[in-house]
This record gives C-alpha cells, sequence and structure tokens, in this order.
C-alpha cells in the first residue's frame, strides 16, 4: 500500500466512506466481518514494523502503535496508553478512534478499531488474544478502552 | 488440577471427533467475533481463516433468518462436490465450526454437534 498511485488525494479519505463501508458490511454479514478485517490490519501492522516479539515494554508498544496509527500515521486512532496486566492481559485507551467518531450508541461501537488492536496484541505476543470494549466514546465517554486477553 | 476453559473446550471438540468418525475432517470452537478459541481442523486449513469466515457465515445467516422472520438460527451448512461445513452456535459467546468429508452422514453428525455446541456453551 505504499504506492497508492493517488497524486491528488494521497492516502488519507474520509470518516463518511469509512463509516458507510463499516456499516453497510456490518448491516449484511454481521460485526465478525469488520472485527476480523480489523484484527487483520493489526497483525499486518505488526509484521510491517518488525513488531513480532517485540519488547513487551507496553509503553514502547504504545509508541511504535501510535507511531503508525495515530496523527503520523494513518489516523486510525490516537494511542494514548497500553497497560499490562499480571494475568498477561492488557488494557489499551485510544481516543479520536474513526470506528466512533460522530457516532453516538447505547452500546460498545467499536470493531475495525478493537479487532487491530487484539490482532497487533496478538502478533506482537504470539498469544492467542480475546478482546472486548469496555468503555466506549460512542456512549458519551472521553475515550474508548479495550481489554485484551490471552484464551486461559 | 482443574481443567482449563480451552482444554474443556478441546475435550469436547475431540468427543465430537470420535464419535462422528470418519465422517468429520475437522472442528473448532469459534468466538462470536470470528477469533479460534480451539481448532483441531486438519494442518492445511488456515485456522484464523477459517475462525473468521464461520463467523461471517453466521452473521448472513442470522441476518438473511431475520429479514425473513422465520425464527432464531439453530445452523448454517455450504455443500460442495468434496465437502461440507457447518457452523452453529454454541451458546451466546461462541460457535461450533465443523468440517464434514464427502458422504458424511449429515443426520447423525448434526445432532452430535449439536450436544457439543450445548457442551462448548456451558463452558464459556
Amino acid at each position: 500500500m505504499s504506492d497508492v498511485n493517488r497524486p491528488t488525494l494521497g492516502p488519507l479519505m474520509s470518516l463518511i466512506c469509512f463509516h458507510s463501508l463499516r456499516q453497510g458490511a456490518e448491516d449484511n454479514a454481521g460485526r465478525a466481518l469488520v472485527v476480523a478485517a480489523g484484527r487483520q490490519r493489526g497483525q499486518e501492522l505488526v509484521d510491517a514494523l518488525s513488531l513480532r516479539g517485540f519488547s513487551q515494554d507496553p509503553e514502547a508498544i504504545r509508541q511504535k502503535l501510535d507511531a503508525a496509527l495515530g496523527v503520523d500515521g494513518t489516523r486510525l486512532c490516537l494511542v494514548q496508553s497500553v497497560e499490562a496486566k499480571a494475568d498477561g492481559s492488557y488494557e489499551i485507551h485510544i481516543t479520536e478512534g474513526a470506528c466512533c467518531a460522530g457516532v453516538s450508541s447505547d452500546e460498545p461501537y467499536c470493531a475495525f478499531t478493537l479487532g487491530a488492536f487484539i490482532g497487533a496484541m496478538s502478533a506482537i505476543t504470539d498469544r492467542r488474544m480475546l478482546g472486548h470494549e469496555s468503555v466506549c466514546s460512542a456512549m458519551g465517554a472521553t475515550e474508548c478502552v479495550y481489554q485484551i486477553a490471552p484464551l486461559d | 488440577m482443574a481443567m482449563s476453559r480451552q482444554d474443556q473446550i478441546a475435550a469436547v471438540l475431540d468427543r465430537l471427533a470420535s464419535s462422528a468418525g470418519n465422517d468429520v475432517s475437522g472442528v473448532a470452537a469459534v468466538s462470536m467475533d470470528g477469533i479460534v478459541l480451539v481448532s483441531k481442523m486438519s494442518a492445511d486449513v488456515n485456522a484464523d481463516r477459517m475462525g473468521a469466515v464461520a463467523a461471517t457465515m453466521m452473521g448472513v445467516t442470522r441476518r438473511v433468518v431475520g429479514e425473513l422472520k422465520i425464527g432464531a438460527t439453530e445452523e448454517t451448512i455450504i455443500k460442495a462436490d468434496n465437502g461440507l461445513f457447518m457452523v452453529l452456535p454454541a451458546g451466546d459467546q461462541s460457535l461450533l465450526a465443523v468440517n464434514l468429508r464427502q458422504g458424511a452422514n449429515l443426520g447423525l453428525v448434526r445432532i452430535e454437534a449439536r450436544d457439543a455446541a450445548k457442551a462448548i456453551g456451558l463452558v464459556l
């Protein structure tokens, strides 16, 4: 994707189109399709950044992911913190996530972004991970929080 | 020492594969988001991809069922000329995916698979 062949428009597009794609896919095929796409993106990102087996230092992981996904990257979100817990799980705080930009929901709404972090953390740690969103800005919070934990 | 959830699910999948005999070539438990919890698929199957596809199959099926107003989804089956692929809900949190060989006794496997799905649902 490094050569996007868009000399005028460049590599970025509007959230309006992103939301249409996400909503259309989810309406017709369910949320799993969107989460799976995010997971694949997260794994590919880790490969592109050569982060497989990377330092388990959460702040180093945060910096790498924020550089790739944040204001100087693809602008999926701003990665505010990555916290490693004793049981091998991670709590990730993001703001300005693309999934819930301009969205109001009565339940957690991130799917692609959540999937991206599940895929990324699975690839970094080389462990199969499950994830859910415990706080979502689409529900009025100031940030989105993902709980990503290894299977057993 | 108590068995982990993964071990318990693996035991359920092993029982299903064993009771179905030669009819089943692979089984897996998958989260509703398409993440493989335990896979007993053959080595030539990309388990990650299969999990995502199985969960998407269930998502599409649920939308079809909803649009047609024909009740609750019980299972979805794809038949190809060299086998079948079946996905059914396993509780609220997961799915059971079953790969059947060509000529399998579908009726028998469906009964066994429903029991296995129920058992997986109780683990999670």
